[in-house]
């Protein structure tokens, strides 16, 4: 029987949107960690079976884009590429989808690739105004083609932001931060928690990089216009205080809410490459991998509270797993928002009571100290698609740092899921 | 004999004529091949049941690359040529006025005699693939278009667009033929035959085919302007003036295309074909055009590994390489490698190094982009070839590794450990050395055996010539993988032994020496400038030092010093002026500004001459005679000494890289070349009477073996099947 093994990963820096990754898009993104995997771990190409590629944005000129990734990274062409989406958790699925088809014998080598450029999601022309435009191309006669033009109104001008509209929930009409918010409120987490716990991620994340801790998980690029090189996240601040945090007015309930800019994720470019074998391959290359699956689950919830989706698919994917929270040395919980990560933090501690009896038994009190230790998305970023790559690579990372043995990633997805992977190092006896 | 016109089964009054000339590798018209088309248009003619006539290539990527240059190159006699272009012009005639319609399906190279034959096609319609070129590149071998050439081509595109096409052989991808005029249409390779038959169709049905593709419109000033007499005379004058300036005179092909077009402008067709073929006879027997079609074969030969190698490698089995140094030199190389698709990291010390590389390499594609030589998605895959890195992870699967890194052999000599270290046993690790011996950097590499070097001339985009050298170490397996590297480049090659300064350097570091020298002799130090370049150099001594840079040519000059003692002295003007010049200066100091001296020459030789004046005497007014006997003659004596030495095998190879990496007078067929049209015991003797004052012009032993042996350097160039342009 097969076992799939995680033989290592690289990530291009997490870079806010509009900074220097802003004429990178997307499939040049997952061209450049394919690459580097394929020359760092010595691969050949033609040693890759497939590549699967979680990707949120979807650019326009690559419907496929882990299609567009494995071609232009020199994968052979009679290879195949698929791209998955699950919405937050689309970095999470390609890695769970590779290792799936790897137990199942369907491959030996697959490269899973998070990716997402939110400085390259389009702004869109409103309904009306493309309606009246075709309207006016339509016209056959000149006076026709200016009464129809005539007819478009300055607020048919409006555009549409393509992020914006990507952020809000359609089922329940609610923003990301909104559904912060309502937890917020719902759990009695205060702004100055949230603000507390945003700073702790600046400052886990800038003392990550002062030790040295992500410079073999990141790749440097040299980014166009300029080439000049980025080898750093752009996000974690080093002079990040209270004060200026506290400053910040509401972002999305203004009026009432305290989720803030400052306290929830931020809007991010980036890139996270895996790569996945079957153990006897990997051993065969002569690889030690960094570590496995051992269980996962993606568990569904109520939209409004997609924040809380961690405490569901967690709870599953421990039970599924056969081990408790107790036992995980290292948790990668994804930094949507400050309050959504704290409310979590409770919720674990008492699930709601709409989470499955038989497996929140697995759950229990999260150790601070063992949550994000590294900072998470408020300061290093959330390219959506490459985030859940992002946590398995970082808690595998972690792992290898501390020589312990199981760990878990988790995060919520928007339009109300969670996903969840334990995942075990790999131990020279196994 | 071989036939080259395959008929097909006619297939309702169509046939389809597949030009497939057996046993060669391109389809050539030689003299068989053009009595074959015309006894099988007679019998198309005579036969009622066809209509129409297809002509496909059975050739992937070679339509028709024009007439066989073996057959051209032995025609000493003006009669002969005559004929042959007589014969052509007639049966390209014949198919032009064929009463059936014709179409030429052009997928692949269609040059010279080629695209005369196109020309006289009724429909031409061209593949859309990056192969197709078309063009009629006769005067890079000294002839122009000699079959009706020069008179469709201006009926066809217009004067105006006619006339460089003719003048400088240029090709046209197409898309570029199609908007000239050149051709009908673009078509999808696939596509062609149906193409095809489709437009035979269209004409059976209306008589001609013009409703398929939008119609060519010429602006109307173009037109009206275009067949003016007066205009088309002062544009003749013109070219010929921008021929002359360019050349010096020293080309007659292009100027004897313009005077043949200007003389038959108000001629009658059948005389300007007799105007044409007359061109021809004369250009056939002109000692140039020998010269240039020698340099032709000669490079056809150094895109083939030397015959003299046992072990071959397959250019395309190199699929991963990586270059070390991301300057200018070495992200060059990596941009050549990656555009030929081969993955290539390129890694340097720190990542400001790696970021000047980067950017390097994208302003080369983006460059070439621009000026359309390269598509936005081609453009897009070379650069994905590119990986970056500051570290060595990455080459183990490296079938060749490229080194371009400072001068310093202590540098390199740490690189090439480290880089044994991480590659596998079986990579090829070459040095882009000009100065160091490849031994030397070879010392206590484990494997030395795959150390090569591998000398790129500056910038490797555009410089043709690749000199690889083989150590005394350096397994003919990892020559072979260089060779093959650079075949897979597109660049010309020579294999050279390892000695300082190689071939070229070693060769040129006596001319640069001489000019140091002459220089201070002479009355007027641009006189030399003037003499080189009459001479059919491309630039003058001092021009060349200038784009050189002072240090760089002190140091090789040094170099060359230590390795060939008292002969390779240094000029003392040479040094003297690295020392003279400013330090902020870098490394383009300005030697030359405005066609004068610069004011740091001028001092500078000022003061070494009146320092002069106290030892010897007046400065000797030199005659350009003399002047050029001082610089090219060592240049001969040093590569009589290579030839004994080993450090090339053929008298060709000299020719050819002094032609190709210096640009040495391409008409006088290089330095050897030259040197047998003086005579070597002429040489000789000049060089006796020249080591009467200096003792560096003492003619070598085996420059007066040479000589004695009579028959100069060079025998009579060899056979190659595969070349054919005119």
């Amino acid at each position: 029987m097969s076992r799939a093994v995680i033989v290592g990963g690289v990530r291009t820096p997490f870079v806010k949107s509009g900074a220097e990754l802003d004429s990178t898009p997307a499939p040049e993104l997952g061209r450049l960690v394919v690459r580097e995997l394929l020359d760092r771990y010595d691969l050949d190409a033609e040693s890759v079976d497939e590549l699967i590629a979680g990707n949120v944005a979807s650019p326009v000129d690559a419907a496929n884009v882990a299609r567009v990734i494995a071609l232009r990274a020199g994968i052979p062409r009679d290879r195949v590429a698929h791209t998955v989406n699950r919405n937050c958790a689309s970095g999470m699925e390609c890695v769970t989808e590779a290792a799936d088809r790897i137990n199942a014998g369907l491959a030996r080598c697959v490269i899973a690739v998070g990716v997402d450029s939110m400085s390259n999601i389009p702004v869109f022309w409103s309904k009306t105004f493309v309606e009246k435009l075709f309207a006016a191309a339509k016209a056959r006669s000149p006076w026709k083609k200016i009464r129809a033009l005539s007819r478009i109104r300055p607020r048919d001008l409006v555009p549409q932001i393509g992020i914006k509209l990507g952020l809000t929930d359609p089922v329940t009409g609610m923003m990301m931060g909104d559904t912060a918010d309502k937890l917020a409120h719902e759990y009695g987490i205060s702004r100055a928690d949230q603000d507390q716990f945003a700073l702790r991620s600046h400052q886990r994340a800038v003392a990550a990089w002062n030790r040295g801790d992500f410079a073999d998980e990141t790749m440097t690029v040299y980014p166009r216009p300029k080439s000049q090189a980025v080898a750093n996240d752009i996000g974690p601040r080093d002079n990040q205080s209270l004060e200026a945090l506290a400053k910040l007015k509401p972002y999305f309930d203004r009026r009432w809410g305290t989720v803030t800019v400052g306290n929830a994720c931020q809007v991010t470019d980036g890139a996270v490459g895996l790569l996945l074998m079957d153990a006897d391959y990997a051993q065969a290359l002569g690889h030690t991998p960094l570590g496995s699956i051992r269980s996962y689950a993606y568990a569904g919830c109520d939209p409004a509270r997609m924040g809380l989706g961690p405490v569901y698919a967690s709870a599953k994917a421990l039970a599924a797993g056969g081990t408790c929270l107790e036992n995980m040395d290292c948790i990668e919980l994804n930094e949507a928002f400050a309050a959504q990560v704290l409310a979590c933090v409770r919720a674990f501690d008492s699930p709601p009571a709409d989470c499955n009896q038989a497996t929140s038994a697995a759950l229990g009190a999260i150790d601070p100290e063992k949550l994000n230790v590294k900072g998470g998305a408020i300061a290093l970023g959330h390219p959506v698609g490459a985030t859940g790559a992002r946590l398995i690579l970082s808690v595998l990372r972690q792992l290898q740092q501390n020589e312990s043995d199981l760990g878990l990633a988790t995060l919520c997805i928007g339009g109300g899921q969670g996903g969840a992977v334990v995942l075990e190092r790999h131990s020279a006896a196994a | 004999m071989s036939r080259t016109w395959h008929e097909h089964d006619p297939e309702d009054g169509v046939l389809l004529v597949t030009i497939d000339r057996e046993q060669r590798p391109v389809n050539s018209l030689a003299r068989s091949s053009l009595e074959e088309l015309e006894s099988l248009l007679t019998r198309i003619e005579a036969d009622e049941s066809i209509r129409g006539v297809l002509f496909a290539s059975g050739k992937p990527g070679n339509y028709m690359a024009g007439a066989d240059l073996n057959e051209l190159k032995n025609l000493s006699d003006a009669d002969t040529s005559l004929e042959i272009s007589q014969f052509g012009q007639r049966v390209f005639s014949q198919l032009e006025n064929l009463s059936k319609p014709t179409v030429a399906l052009i997928r692949g190279v269609c040059l010279g005699g080629g695209l005369e034959f196109s020309m006289a096609c009724r429909y031409r319609l061209a593949a859309n693939d990056d192969k197709t070129r078309l063009g009629l590149p006769e005067v890079k071998v000294g002839l122009i278009p000699g079959w009706g050439g020069t008179v469709r081509l201006p009926r066809l595109v217009g004067f105006l667009e006619a006339l460089p096409l003719i003048l400088t052989g240029r090709m046209l991808n197409p898309h570029q033929a199609r908007s000239r005029g050149l051709i009908h249409d673009v078509v999808p390779p696939e596509a062609l035959l149906y193409a095809g038959q489709r437009v035979l169709r269209e004409v059976a049905l209306r008589g001609h085919a013009h409703q398929l593709w939008k119609r060519r419109k010429r602006p109307l000033w173009k037109v009206l302007l275009e067949n003016r007499r007066t205009f088309q005379k002062f544009v003749l004058n013109r070219a010929e003036k921008r021929v002359l300036s360019q050349t010096h005179g020293h080309y007659p092909a292009p100027l004897q295309a313009i005077s043949t077009i200007r003389q038959a402008l108000d001629k009658p067709v059948k005389e300007k074909y007799e105007l044409e073929a007359a061109a021809i006879s004369q250009l056939s027997t002109n000692a140039v055009t020998t010269e240039c079609m020698r340099l032709f074969f000669l490079q056809e030969l150094g895109k083939k590994p030397p015959e003299s190698m046992t072990v071959e490698v397959e250019p395309a089995s190199i699929t991963r390489g990586a270059v070390i140094g991301a300057g200018a030199m070495g992200a060059g190389i990596a941009v050549l490698m990656a555009r030929k698709g081969i993955w290539t990291r390129l890694k340097d010390l720190n990542s400001e190094c790696v970021a000047q590389g980067v950017r390097t390499a994208r302003q080369l594609i983006d460059k070439d982009v621009k000026r359309r030589k390269l598509t936005a998605v081609e453009g897009q895959r070379a650069l994905d070839h590119l990986s970056p890195s500051t570290d060595y992870r990455g080459l183990k699967q490296a079938d060749i590794v490229v080194e371009a890194i400072v001068e310093d052999l202590d540098i390199k000599r740490q690189v090439f450990q480290d880089l044994a270290e991480v590659v596998s046993p079986s990579t090829v690790l070459a040095t882009n050395t000009s100065s160091l011996l490849v031994s030397d950097i070879a010392q206590n590499v484990p494997f030395a055996e795959r150390v090569v070097g591998l000398h790129f001339f500056n910038p490797p985009h555009k410089m043709p010539l690749v000199e690889v050298i083989r150590g005394p170490h350096s397994s003919p397996e990892a020559v072979a993988t260089a060779v093959a590297l650079v075949r897979r480049l597109g660049k010309t090659l020579v294999v050279v032994g390892d000695c300082a300064g190689f071939l070229v350097n070693r060769l040129l570091a006596p001319y640069m020496n001489e000019a140091g020298h002459l220089l201070l002799e002479i009355d007027d130090p641009l006189e030399i400038e003037r003499a080189t370049i009459q001479f059919g150099m491309p630039m003058g001594p001092l021009e060349l030092t200038e784009l050189v840079g002072l240090d760089v040519a002190a140091h090789v000059a040094q170099n060359m010093y230590r390795a060939y003692g008292d002969r390779m002295q240094p000029a003392r003007l040479w040094q003297q002026l690295q020392l003279d010049k400013t330090p902020a200066g870098g490394t383009t100091e300005k030697l030359i500004v405005n066609k004068q001296l610069a004011p740091l020459v001028q001092n500078t030789i000022t003061r070494l001459k009146g320092e002069d004046k106290h030892k010897s005497s007046a400065s000797s007014p030199a005659s350009r005679e003399t002047i050029i006997e001082r610089l090219i003659y060592p240049i001969v004596n040093e590569a009589a000494r290579c030839l004994q030495e080993g450090i090339v095998e053929r008298p060709e190879d000299v020719d050819l890289a002094m032609v190709f990496g210096t640009g040495f007078a391409p008409f006088r067929g290089g330095p050897l070349r030259y040197a047998d049209s003086v005579g070597l015991d002429n040489i000789v003797q000049r060089l006796e009477v020249l080591a009467l004052e200096h003792p560096r012009f003492a003619p070598s032993d085996a420059l007066r073996e040479i000589a004695a042996r009579g028959g100069g350097f060079c025998q009579t160039p060899q056979d190659t099947s595969s070349a054919a342009v005119a």
